[in-house]
């Protein structure tokens, strides 16, 4: 009799939390459906956005910790003043080979390159977003900075542990090498703690995570670790020295200021 | 011998039980059995240049690369780019596959007035359709080398996508999943495949092939000539059992030894069918001959002439395997060598033991059949004597030496061939993506050279591009890339010329641009202390690979310095040293094989006369063998190889049982005509339905899809019908010596 009991007994607690499980997911649709829609999706999506590009301005050092497959590492420094969300300079500081080379990113898509060796800049023209910057995980594409609202269409996919999930798709028109971006968004404060970006073939492409800190008020990036799953290759990059609206100058972001070196 | 016979009777029960019982224990190692359709591995890893080539081509990713081609008449049209497209978007979305680079998706790095133009040749999300911007396209990317001959043909009508097998993946699966999706797209243009995982697909399918198609139709075909020749089920069905538990046996030991299954150890089975049922069918055909007596006494009396001789031709057999580990570069065909050794042992052993076992147990006098066949005068006897003794005593000779004659004149003409593409039938996409890449593109045959040193040092790019203009200056290598190239051309872009800077500054920034890219794995190692220069050769000629191994040895050795040291290696290199290896092999194993049948034989017959007499057959039969190589353009290559020291293996058989019956008859008090007639009537016999199981087992081999395999049955027919007519005319000439020998004897 014993150990029919004990069946019976297990049954009843599959069945209870059967019932529980199924409550739970009837309640969460109650939820999805109810209190979040998908406008609701783009409103968390634009908040994103609002943390990611808070600061009038910001200035930073960050060290980029590059990882391959059989574990070498490769490590490279650099200086960072950003200005709004279309005005970018990225010199580099170390290997002492590589320091002083800078990119300047200014609106419409201009950008310029120096190479201190050559003495004299050169004016990029990119339409391909994919390629890797800086022999880093991130491409152009990952580091522009651009709002995700105004290039992808968001929906809701649920919920873990508290946090929004949003699956992000390319709105018409926009050019991406990802056909899809799960990000993982705080509920509290709305910055992402992950994203997982998958290639035109749908198949898992890229991870990044992300570790924020609240400083001068702002919600700011600590550090991001990009993984490209198809190169098992890493990238950490360690942001120090944040600074906010400092009223970094125009000039700084002009073709004299990045020959200057 | 006696003693060895009444053994056998009186643990008969044992014998068997262990027979089966190993058998299934062999079964079920043989069950785990892999294929290895790798060709790298085959390579010799003691061997410093297929080490290096090996490695390279897993390193820098060459080997990994899976190449689909497309023809059409145009390749820079609308309609065209779109296919493009979804082939390339076909293979990236397959797993397993890291990047594809094709037309629709290649960057294109330019220097402009404007600045640095960094795009795609072609924009994916827009293709052109207008005619002019097309034409444009067209006459832009054909002026580059970066891409003509390399993603597309000349002439444009023809292009390349190329997709990259991630590291650890198994690259059949990857590709068969990529073929699966590109064959899903309707493209009416020719689609074409190359690269050394779909070589191994097609190398993979072909092997599975052979073993599920043409090992079971050589035991039917062979069963029905044993069928025919001996007119008893038990005649033929227990020598096919006993090859059965043969081949067990062997590929349960492969397994077990955690060998795999290669393109010539799949053929294993096929030559057990046909050469290692013959010592059961010598056990069977002894013992049935005895079959007037109880069993019991029939085995042993059968069993103790008859193991002798089947020891000694199985043993000569072993050793005509065995002489492949010398001098041999494949380790397929040192493999191939011991494990047909090892297949040819365990026939013998069962012939000797489980034959006579499970024989003891047949009922008396049953086999009408067999008493028959030796007593009474049959066709098969008529048809050799006639041959031997009705024919006028010159014409045979005269018949022989004109054979030889003529197969001495086609011997000079054997060609040689080392290459793996020959492996493949004209029909065999391999085949064909082989020859698309030749003619249309810059070749498939990757030659490698290895520099070692500084790679970001001036001093060892422009080693790098003055070697790479020095392959070049060579006809048949159209084009060679190196990450020098990639640095001269960012150097134009930067406004300095298509040169190395010699500033050591610039080089690592301008590498700095390039990091990431994944280009660069193919060029250089992480640590920066090793690049790799690509090139293509567009011939297989042995003499042109032979001319570029040692001038370009020769240029490394003098330009290699402290600072760098060049190497070379790559494809044209591992096949000169496969030809080498062959006639090397060749020669040794036809010349060890020979004086072991002389010394075997003439043990065995108590003569070294009988013993040099054996090998006279053997002789005429590789006259032949060779001259018909030559007269019908068959190449001397990785299969057919084998074939002369099979030929003596096999062939030896003939001569020893016929001879050692002859001795037999010597023995008994027989005259020598007497006795020839009496080796005729029953070795003679054994010999033609060997001779034609043989023949007819070895013939199913030309329907392999590998043409050395074809080949190498096409030849051991042939040689096998030669020996087995050789033996049976000349032997008999031989034996019966002048009519004046004949009479003092008698």
């Amino acid at each position: 009799m014993k150990p029919a009991a004990v069946t019976f007994k297990k049954a009843a607690t599959k069945g209870i939390f059967k019932a529980l499980l199924t409550l739970t997911v009837f309640a969460a649709s109650i939820h999805c459906s109810g209190g979040l829609k998908a406008e609701d999706a783009a409103e968390i999506l634009r908040r994103m956005d609002e943390v990611l590009f808070a600061a009038r301005d910001q200035t930073s050092s960050v060290t980029m910790i590059l990882t391959d497959r059989n574990g070498n590492e490769r490590v490279r420094e650099a200086s960072v003043w950003q200005k709004g969300t279309d005005k970018r300079l990225f010199r580099f500081t170390a290997p002492a080979a590589e320091a002083g080379i800078a990119f300047l990113s200014l609106p419409d898509d201009v950008m310029y390159l120096y190479m201190p060796a050559y003495g004299r800049e050169r004016r990029i023209a990119t339409h391909v977003k994919n390629q890797s910057f800086a022999g880093t995980d991130f491409s152009y594409e990952d580091l522009e900075a651009a709002n995700y609202s105004k290039r992808y269409e968001a929906s809701l996919k649920g919920m873990d542990n508290g946090n929004y999930i949003l699956s992000l798709k390319p709105l018409e028109g926009t050019r991406s090498d990802y056909s899809e971006i799960i990000v993982t968004v705080n509920s509290e404060h709305y910055y992402p703690l992950k994203m997982r970006s998958l290639d035109r073939g749908g198949q898992d492409y890229k991870i990044a995570e992300y570790n924020f800190v609240e400083k001068d008020g702002y919600w700011t990036t600590r550090e991001i670790t990009m993984t490209n799953l198809k190169r098992e290759h890493t990238t950490r990059m360690i942001f120090d020295k944040i600074e906010f609206d400092t009223g970094l100058d125009d000039d700084i972001f002009t073709v004299r200021n990045l020959t200057r070196y | 011998m006696k003693r060895y016979a009444d053994f056998i009777l009186r643990y008969r029960l044992a014998v068997i039980t262990l027979v089966l019982l190993v058998t299934g224990i062999m079964a079920y190692f043989a069950r785990e059995i892999e294929i290895n359709a790798d060709v790298m591995s085959y390579l010799p890893e003691e061997d410093e240049s297929a080490s290096l080539f090996r490695r390279i081509g897993e390193t820098y990713g060459g080997n990994e690369m899976m190449i689909v081609g497309l023809e059409s008449d145009n390749v820079f049209d609308h309609g065209m780019l779109n296919t493009i497209k979804q082939f390339t978007d076909s293979i990236r979305a397959t797993e397993g596959i890291g990047y594809v680079t094709s037309l629709t998706n290649v960057i294109d790095i330019r220097g402009s007035d404007f600045g640095i133009e960094i795009g795609r040749l072609i924009d994916e999300y827009d293709i052109p359709e207008d005619k002019h911007e097309l034409l444009r396209i067209k006459e832009y990317t054909l002026s580059k080398d970066m891409y003509r001959g390399n993603l597309v043909s000349g002439d444009g009508t023809a292009t390349l996508v190329i997709g990259k097998i991630l590291p650890g993946v198994n690259r059949t699966g990857v590709v068969e999943r990529a073929r699966e999706k590109i064959e899903s797209i309707g493209f009416e243009g020719s689609v074409y495949y190359g690269g050394m995982p779909v070589t191994m697909l097609e190398l993979n399918n072909i092997i599975l092939k052979d073993i599920r198609f043409i090992i079971p139709l050589t035991f039917i075909v062979i069963s029905l000539v044993l069928l025919a020749g001996f007119r008893s089920l038990k005649g033929v069905l227990l020598p096919m059992v006993t090859v059965l538990i043969a081949i067990t046996w062997t590929l349960g030991t492969v397994s077990l030894l955690g060998y795999e299954i290669t393109l010539l150890t799949n053929i294993i089975p096929v030559i057990l069918i046909a050469v290692g049922s013959a010592y059961a069918i010598h056990v069977v055909n002894a013992v049935m001959a005895e079959m007037h007596s109880f069993p019991a006494d029939a085995v042993k009396k059968a069993v103790s002439y008859i193991v002798l001789p089947v020891i000694l031709a199985s043993v000569t057999t072993m050793f005509g395997f065995l002489s492949f580990i010398a001098g041999s570069y494949l380790t397929m065909i040192r493999e191939f060598g011991v494990f047909s050794a090892m297949g040819i042992l365990f026939s013998l052993l069962l012939s000797v033991s489980f034959v006579p076992a499970v024989l003891s147990f047949s009922g008396p006098g049953k086999n009408k059949s067999g008493r028959k066949k030796t007593a009474g005068p049959s066709p098969l006897k008529l048809n050799a004597a006639m041959l031997s003794k009705k024919l006028p005593r010159r014409i045979t000779p005269a018949i022989w030496a004109l054979v030889a004659i003529i197969s001495i004149s086609g011997i000079a003409r054997i060609e040689r061939r080392a290459d793996i593409i020959d492996y493949f039938r004209d029909d065999n996409i391999v085949k064909q993506g082989e020859e698309l890449l030749n003619e249309k593109f810059h070749g498939s045959s990757p030659l490698y050279l290895q520099v070692k040193g500084d790679v970001q040092s001036p001093e060892v790019l422009s080693a790098m591009r003055e070697a790479q203009e020095y392959m070049e200056g060579y006809s048949y290598i159209p084009y060679s890339q190196s990450v020098a190239d990639l640095i001269m051309q960012m150097n134009d872009v930067m406004g300095e010329g298509p040169i190395i800077p010699v500033d050591r500054a610039k080089i690592a920034q301008l590498w700095f641009l390039l990091d990431g890219q994944e280009i660069m794995e193919q060029h250089v190692n992480y640590e920066l202390d090793e690049g790799v220069v690509h090139a293509y050769v567009t011939s297989s000629k042995l003499d042109v690979l032979r001319e570029i191994d040692e001038k370009f040895n020769e240029y490394t050795r003098l330009k290699s310095s402290d600072e760098y040291q060049l190497t070379l290696t790559g494809v044209p290199v591992m096949l000169k040293s496969l030809d080498d290896s062959i006639i090397r092999s060749q020669a040794y194993s036809l010349a060890i094989a020979l004086a072991l049948v002389v010394v075997m034989t003439s043990l065995l017959l108590g003569s070294f006369r009988y013993g040099l007499m054996a090998i006279l057959p053997i002789a005429v039969t590789l006259l032949v063998l060779f001259g018909t190589m030559g007269l019908a353009g068959i190449p001397l290559d990785i299969a057919t190889v084998l074939s002369g020291s099979v030929t003596i293996g096999i062939g030896i058989d003939y001569s020893v049982h016929f001879i050692s019956r002859f001795g037999e008859g010597q023995k008994q008090g027989l005259s020598r005509g007497g006795s020839i007639s009496r080796a005729i009537q029953t070795s003679g016999r054994a010999i033609l339905i060997n001779m034609i199981a043989v023949t007819a087992g070895f013939a199913m081999l030309t329907l392999s899809e590998l043409v050395p395999l074809q080949r190498f049955g096409i030849l051991i027919a042939v040689t096998m019908l030669t020996a087995g007519l050789a033996t049976l005319t000349l032997l008999p000439l031989m034996l019966y010596g002048k009519k004046s020998d004949d009479n003092n004897s008698n």
